[in-house]
Order: C-alpha cells, then structure tokens, then sequence
C-alpha cells in the first residue's frame, strides 16, 4: 500500500503522512519546506542553521544539545538540498524507539516538542536572531558553498549541472551564491524565516516504530498560529537541449581528470528512462562499468545517473588526462549500442534484477522509506507503491529501452582537467 | 560443529554463532519484519598485514603493500566470467572493502538468498589470478589512488598517520602507492591469498530475512575445510613518540581541514573494545557537542559542524583523534590540548559523564541493531574482537567514571601530531 493513502491536510498547504513498522528500533520526524528554486535560496539556506542550534526554552546550543543527549543521542539535524527546480529546506529529528528508554521517558513526544519549539519559538533577541549566530551562519555557509571543491567528483558534477541547465531555476545552487549570503541582513533573515513557515509548501513526514499518535495534531496546533499564505508549488521544468553542445574544461593542479557528460530527454515515462539507464551505467554488469573500467581499464569509476524531474542522464568519470578523449568516445559509443540494439535479453533481465532489489530493500531503512514517500508526493505521476513500481519495472521492453535511449540528446561535456605531471602525458 | 544461541534481555533478541567444521566461524541474525538480507564473508587480513608467518614458513615473510586490496578487486574476478555477472543473475547488490585489518565480500538481497550464498562462498574461496587480468587491474587501482590522492579529507588523515607512526604501516594508504602496487604479481598473491584467506581466520555473519537452517545447509555444502596453519603476523615495533609534531599540505579545499592525533599504544584484543568505550565517552564528554568548550570554539568560528573527536583503532593500532574544518589549526589543537589539560585537573562533570553514557546506549541500539547490514558487519567486527555484538552494550554500560578519568589521565597530550590542509589557491 502507497504510503500515501496516509497523507492529509493539517494546514493549508502543509501535509502530514506516518509510516509505522515495528521492526525499527527508532522514529524519525522529518519536516521539509519546499519551494522553489530562486535569489531566495541564500537566505533559505541560512535560517535551517540558525533554528536547529537552540529555541526559546533551550537558549543555547549547549543547553539544547545536552537535552538531546539525555534523549539518548537524539538529533535535531537540518539539511537543506537542490533537486531540479526545487529548494528543501528540512529540520529532523531522529529519535530512539520509547520502548528502549532505560527510564520510561516518551522520547518522541519530547523530541518532537524540542523540534517544534526550533521552528516556531527560535531564539530572537529583539524580535530577530542574534547578529552573531546569523553573522555564524552566514560564514558557515559560505565555507559550505566553497567546500564544494573538497570533492572534486562531485564539484565537476555541479559544475556540468550548472552548465546543463544554464538560464533555468535548477541552475541555482542549493545555497545560492557567496555574495548573496554576504548581503543577508537580519531583516532579510527574519522575513526569510516567516516565508518559510507560513508561504512554503510543507511536507512533515514520520517514519518508524511509532504509531505517531498525537504527532500530527502537536504540528497541527503550532501550525494554527501562523497566518498561511501559500506561495503554491510549480510543476518543475523538463530541461530542452542546447541547440549546441555546450563544452567547458577548467584546468586544475590535480591528480586525476574527471569527466562529466549530460544528455536530455523529452521522455516523461520514468521507468523506461531507469532501466535504459542502469543498463547503461547504473550497475556492475552495466555497459559503462563492464568497457570502460573493465575491458578497458581506463578508470576507476564510471556510472550514470537519472534526473527525471528535469529530464537529464548524466555520466562520470575519473580518467588520466591522456584519456580523456577515448573515455568520452567510449561513453558515446556504449550508448550507441544501445540505440542499435546492441545488448541481450539477459542484460535486460539482470538490470531489471538489480532495480527491483533496489526497490524491495526501500523498506529496510526509514530514511529509505522517508526519500520514497516525498518522490511520490511530488511527482505524482509516477507514484507507485514498491510493488507497483515493480511492476512497472518489468512491463519495460527492449523497444522502451532503445527508444529511450535514442531520446537522449547530448547537452553539455564539462571536464576538469588535472594539470600535467608526467604520469598524465 | 559447535553452535551456541547469543541472547540480549536488553533488546530482547538472539543470533547464532557456530564454529563450523571447516574452520569458519559463522554467526546467524534473522530479523523479523526485514524484506533483505546481508552477508558479509570477511577474514582478517588487512593492509596492515605485510609482515607474516604460517608454520610451513621458516621466517617471516614482507610482502609490498596494497596486497591486501589488490586481493580483494582480483578475487570478483572468476575464471569464467566476473562475480558481478553471476550476482546479476539474481539480482543481488555485491561488492567488497579493504580496511586496515580486514578484508570483507558482502551482498545485499530481497530474494534469491541461497543462490547469492553460494555465489559469495564460492566466489571467495575460488581464486584465479593470471599475469593478464593482473597488469588489467593496475591501470583501475592506480585510478583508484589518484582520486585519493586529489581528496583533502583523505589526505589530512593519512598524512596525519603518518606523522604519528614511524613503521606501523597503518601509515601507508590502505591501497598501497602506484610503485607498490607495480610490484605485485601472480605469485604473491596466491602466496598471500593461501595465508589469510584460511576459514580459520575467517568469519561469515548474516543478517535480515533469511532461512538459518537453509543457510547452514548451504555452508555445510560449500565450505571447503582449512587446516589451522597456525598464522602469525607482526606489527614493526613502533617507538611510543610521534614521528612529527606537524605535516601539511596544500589541497584544493574551502578551509584548512586538521587531524590531531594523540599516540598511544594499542592494547589487547580483548582490551580494545573496552577502551575504544572508554576514551570515546572521555573525549565526548570533554569536547562533545554539550561540552562548554564546544560551544566556546563553535560560537567564536573557530570550529564548525564538521568537529569531531573520536577513536581510530585496529589490530595494532589505538589513536584518539581529534579533526575537522578550521580557519585557524593550530589555534583549535591549541584549544583542544589546553581543555584536555585542565580537565585532567579540574575532572570531567560527572552529571556530563552520565550524560554520554546514555546518549553511547542510544548511538548503539539506533545505530546497529536497526539496519539489516549494520547488523552485519557489527557482527563481524565483534567476532574479530573476540567478543558477541551484545557485549557492545554491556561494555559501555559498565564503564565508570573514574576510567574515563583515568583514560584523561593516561592521555599524553603532548605526544600528538597535527596534520593540516592548507587551501590551494586557484
């Protein structure tokens, strides 16, 4: 059964649905604001950092994290993430099942309360936060943006992104840019949080061993002293391909070269697009891991991944320099192959093996459970409960695959280049 | 064969742990309400390994490092096909890692368990190493370490091992380097495979929704009895001081990322995990995220989210540490060293030492025992410390105050090593 038969309205615009499986020996609350992606994004980005370090009751970080540490580890996490056109802003609670306190504590309620105070009572002083936690936050966030380099896997990948959907709101880094950050007043700040709590779509998702009795109606009453405005929800975009391929190489004093590559599609049909593209670079057996990395050992990884809200496949790669243009070749002629039919039956049913694993093991994991059930929220249609999504899985057929993968047009090449060094030429 | 059922009151579960007839050891944790199971085979044998014996050797043997993981990508390597390509038959998620003292096959699985069983069972103890699929995996491994080499959260920790240890090999990249790895061929790693890959160094552990008694059948069906070959290996002796007060080097990052290291012997097997209990709370409780001095460093932008204090620790090796992001390292090990030192006068607040052990009986139950593959490996780990996956919550629960202090006590702030990242400008 869809998780979201479980789904209802507890304010305007804000949604409140539990998952309960005794198996699991903890809950998590999972509050996620949502809107779209816009010059907003900065200050989005700061308030989650700001309310999750202390509230009203608890007025210091100190204060708050020792509370949650008498809650066996409870955490209050906030996140705050891009996908397509989209900005989440979530604060979480994760919390150990009541069943296991050593002293009868109600752990959830407790934690829940803490989480709702972090939301709806944050610490102010003078009707706004405190110029230092947010001067903090504000640092904090440009370290954050900046660190997208410590990875150069995926600044390459953000990198191609950006480029990919150049012009459209999924451009948009999840934290917006330095200098927006940099001008974040404490007025702008304070505005930023309200629109938060009363504009943007709300999704409040539990999953656990709880039954979650009184959760819902504990959001619900804090929700009923704020004035709801909803900003509404825009459908996200499929991106259209570049009328040229867009190529970028940025040259850095590294080891190892990567390799990003996006290629669109106007398919909407979801499960066509997942198994073309885990045959193509989504597993172990796939065409990119078996020739590029196996046969012909150019590098260490080598995969695809599906962007179906925007309608993208991309692939990556770390390869020496040297390599760069036979890897790119070799990219494009696995996914040649593919368009010619050039694969067998058995690589279909393996790929459709190794999706439907995937999918069945979704419910051994309450964060699992908790990424599926917000999927299917917002991309209705393609809702599916896990066994309706397997069945959808095996009802694609060799003509699908090859038809979605003759769909897909190359957009944007962006490779990071490593410098030199004698090993690379 | 010798079974024995392991039970926790606490949580109000049990697993099996058999010393089968072959010489492994397996232990069983079916789990209700699970729709996957993992299974984990894995032996003791790690990059740390590289100085060894069996009774059929007159002499210890050194072998070049990075054996053990080169090991590991050349066993999914079959003499017919690939082990992926066999798993892809079913459906089932494999894959491997390479630590420093132990090497683990696994896979993941929502149907088809017993024929993934005995592909894992098989696929391990079939070796099959030519000259050619050899040379084939250099130019993938070598990959393998670049893109290591270009990461500063790798780099801080293993420059700062190396700081810390003359000769332990802890100090080397657990794949080795490029010009280690271009020394290993067919013959040492058979030679190597014969060594460690013996079911008696070996344990086989299994988690989530599965049958036992089909498992056990197939172990009975597969398992090909090893002779204990009485296997010895030695750590270099290591002088108790660091090798180097500080190391840095320059990587593309935001911020200096740092890694303190406080060197201290290693203790026991059985001591270990006492002691892994023992300093992770002292160290929580002094510098955790409740602790005035946490608060202190965060509130002045000295540290951010990304501080932590924990322990690194292993077959010969027991490290606290101290790391993450900072503008100014040296400040915040500064920081670190002094608030250790005064509280080895001023005594950790019990009511905080309480606190973390709490907040430690939490981590442990959420932390394990809610995720079939957690469970898995847990029991892994355990049974290569010689101990059950419940002892973890009896351990913790038992340690008192004054170890905690005593562990401050013993801590020789002064023996440490920092190792920095510095920015590289673009």
């Amino acid at each position: 059964m869809s998780a979201l038969n479980n789904r209802r309205s507890i304010a305007e615009d804000v949604y409140f649905t539990s998952v309960t499986d005794k198996k699991f020996k903890v809950n998590k609350v999972n509050v996620i604001f949502i809107s779209k992606l816009s010059e907003n994004a900065a200050v989005n980005a700061v308030i989650p950092r700001i309310i999750s370090k202390c509230n009203e009751k608890f007025d210091t970080m100190a204060k708050l994290n020792r509370r949650l540490a008498e809650l066996y580890e409870t955490s209050i996490n906030w996140s705050v993430r891009a996908d397509a056109d989209y900005q989440f802003c979530e604060l979480s609670a994760s919390v150990l099942a009541d069943k296991f306190a050593l002293d009868g504590e109600q752990i959830l309620k407790e934690a829940t309360k803490i989480l709702i105070d972090c939301i709806f009572h944050p610490y102010l002083e003078n009707g706004a936060f405190p110029a230092q936690s947010l001067e903090l936050e504000k640092q904090n966030q440009i370290d954050d943006n900046d660190a997208e380099i410590n990875d150069m896997t995926h600044y390459a990948y953000l990198k191609g992104y950006e480029e990919a959907f150049r012009g459209e709101p999924a451009e948009i880094r999840w934290g917006g840019t330095n200098e927006q950050v940099s001008a974040i007043t404490s007025e702008d700040a304070m505005n930023a949080y309200r629109r938060i709590i009363s504009e943007m779509r709300t999704e409040i998702i539990c999953v656990g061993e709880s039954d979650f009795d009184g959760i819902a109606e504990m959001f619900a009453e804090a929700f009923s002293g704020i004035e709801r405005r909803p900003m509404g929800l825009p459908k996200a975009s499929v991106s259209t391909p570049k009328k040229e391929v867009s190529r970028t190489i940025e040259n850095l004093d590294i080891e190892q070269s990567k390799l990003v590559m996006f290629f669109k599609t106007p398919i909407r049909d979801k499960y066509k697009l997942l198994v073309m593209q885990m045959l193509y670079g989504g597993t172990e057996t796939s065409k990119l891991f078996l020739n590029v990395r196996e046969n012909m050992s150019l590098c260490y990884f080598c995969f695809s991944r599906l962007g179906f809200a925007k309608g993208f496949v991309s692939t990556e790669c770390g390869v020496d320099r040297k390599n760069l243009e036979q890897t790119e070749k070799e990219c494009l002629n696995q996914l040649s192959d593919i368009v010619k039919g050039d694969f067998t039956d058995d690589d279909i049913m393996h790929t459709k093996l190794d999706i439907t694993n995937n999918l069945l093991t979704v419910r051994d994991t309450v964060g699992g459970i908790a990424s599926h059930t917000l999927l299917c929220i917002l991309f209705p249609e393609n809702a599916f409960s896990i066994e309706e999504a397997v069945e959808e899985v095996n009802s694609v057929t060799r003509e699908d695959i090859i038809e979605a993968a003759g769909s897909l047009t190359l957009d944007t090449v962006f490779v990071l280049s490593s410098k030199g060094g004698a090993e690379n030429e | 064969m010798n079974k024995e059922i392991i039970t926790s009151a606490r949580l109000g579960e049990s697993y099996t742990r058999i010393k089968h007839d072959s010489g492994l050891t397996i232990c069983l944790y079916p789990m209700k309400g699970y729709s996957s199971a993992f299974a984990i085979f894995g032996t003791r044998y790690g990059s740390v390994d590289t100085t060894f014996k069996t009774n059929d050797d007159a002499d210890f043997v050194t072998v070049p490092e990075g054996i053990a993981h080169y090991l590991e990508h050349k066993l999914f390597e079959g003499e017919e096909c690939n082990v992926f390509e066999r798993f892809a038959e079913t459906g089932a998620y494999s894959n491997a890692s390479t630590s420093f003292d132990t090497t683990a096959y696994h896979f993941s699985c929502a149907d088809h368990f017993g024929e993934n069983l005995r592909i894992l069972l098989d696929f391990v103890q079939e070796p099959y190493f030519t000259d050619e699929n050899i040379q084939k995996e250099q130019g993938i491994i070598a990959q393998e370490i670049k893109m290591y080499l270009d990461d500063p959260g790798w780099r801080v920790f293993f420059n700062g091992l190396g700081a810390v240890y003359h000769n332990n090999p802890v100090r080397i990249d657990i794949a080795g380097t490029v010009e280690s790895i271009a020394q290993i061929n067919k013959d040492l790693l058979y030679r190597c495979y014969n060594t460690f890959y013996n079911l008696n160094n070996m344990t086989l552990t299994i988690a989530g929704n599965f049958d036992p008694d089909e498992a056990l059948k197939i172990c009975d069906e597969r398992l090909r009895p090893s002779k204990d070959m009485g296997l010895k290996t030695i750590v270099p002796d290591e002088p108790p001081q660091i090798k180097e007060k500080r190391v840095s080097e320059k990587l593309y990052c935001a911020i200096p990322l740092f890694q303190l290291g406080f060197k201290m012997p290693s203790f026991s097997r059985c001591d270990t995990v006492k002691n892994f209990f023992i300093y992770s709370i002292m160290l929580d409780s002094a510098l955790g995220s409740f602790s005035p001095f946490y608060s202190r460093l965060y509130d002045s932008g000295l540290i951010n989210d990304t501080f932590s204090a924990g322990v690194f620790k292993g077959r010969g090796f027991f490290l606290p540490i101290v790391s993450g992001d900072s503008r100014d390292p040296d400040k915040t090990a500064e920081e670190v060293i002094k608030e250790l030192n005064r509280l080895k006068n001023d005594g950790i607040p019990k009511a905080d030492f309480e606190t973390d052990k709490k907040a430690f009986y939490g981590s442990v139950v959420g932390g394990i025992f809610n995720n079939v593959g957690a469970v898995a490996r847990s029991l892994m780990n355990a049974d290569f410390n010689g101990i059950n996956i419940y002892d973890n919550l009896e351990i913790a629960a038992d340690v008192t105050y004054d170890d905690v202090m005593q562990a401050l006590t013993d801590l020789d702030t002064e023996n440490s090593s920092l190792s920095v990242i510095e920015p590289l400008e673009r």
